[in-house]
């Protein structure tokens, strides 16, 4: 499985998104899981089972993606994230 | 070449005045810019981002990422906090007013992220998150300085 988190420039939020869910599942044990980060424009070049991102950067995203997409207010709170990847990731495993 | 960039007490700015979201992020950016490690364009780049692609920096109730891409703009790798004495609004739906502002400058895609890292595991903290936003002296900003530098040590 892949997760990109998507911000406006790929250094800053998405960063730290990707710092926290791999925080995340390494605590889950789903080491195998691959995460990684990419600028909104790069989203095409960039196939994912699951893109994290911000409301704002949301509304500007593929429509095919959209479907695929976590939208995150808080990229720090890891329950917070916790919240919304985990039943994301309990639906593609059940698929 | 950076080599293991740090949080410098200069570098964390408690209950700062700024009256509008572009001040704030230029007043968070100040020390960078004293201490030679961005210019004013890196400045200027921070905030034109969030005009061209909206106030998404705005990553977590009250706490907005001011950053840019790596450019010739940054001459070292460094990061920046500051608190607000007033809160400003950014226009994000969710996370406004903002009141802690964090600056990001890398040199490269990868150079911060070491510090990022540990900035990252300080925020996670919702008490640490409380201290900072209560924090007012020079002392607390040199603790919460070595806090983050220290990581999970």
């Amino acid at each position: 499985m892949k997760i990109i988190a998507v911000c406006g420039l790929g250094v800053g939020s998405s960063v730290i998104a990707k710092m926290n869910i791999e925080s995340i599942l390494s605590e889950e044990g789903k080491d195998e899981v691959d995460v990684d980060t990419v600028d909104l424009g790069s989203i095409r070049s960039a196939p994912a089972d699951i893109y994290v991102t911000t409301r704002e950067l949301f509304e500007d995203f593929p429509e095919e993606d959209k479907e695929k997409t976590i939208v995150l207010t808080n990229f720090v709170d890891k329950n917070d994230i916790k919240a919304h990847l985990d039943p994301k990731m309990a639906e593609l495993e059940n698929k | 070449m950076d080599t293991d960039p740090k949080l410098s007490v200069d570098e964390v700015q408690l209950k700062v005045h700024a009256s509008n979201w572009e001040e704030a992020i230029q007043v968070a950016a100040k020390p960078l810019v004293d201490g030679k490690k961005i210019t004013n364009d890196y400045v200027t780049a921070m905030i034109d981002s969030v005009k061209k692609l909206g106030p998404y920096i705005v990553i977590a109730p009250g706490l907005a990422l001011g950053h840019a891409r790596p450019s010739e703009a940054v001459h070292q790798t460094g990061f920046a906090i500051a608190t607000l004495a007033e809160p400003v609004k950014f226009g994000n739906k969710d996370n406004d007013p903002v009141d802690l502002v964090v600056i990001l400058a890398s040199t490269s895609d990868t150079a911060h992220l070491s510090l990022l890292q540990k900035i990252v595991m300080f925020l996670n903290d919702s008490q640490n998150l409380e201290t900072l936003r209560r924090a007012k002296t020079r002392e607390d900003a040199k603790h919460i300085a070595e806090q983050i530098n220290g990581g999970d040590q």
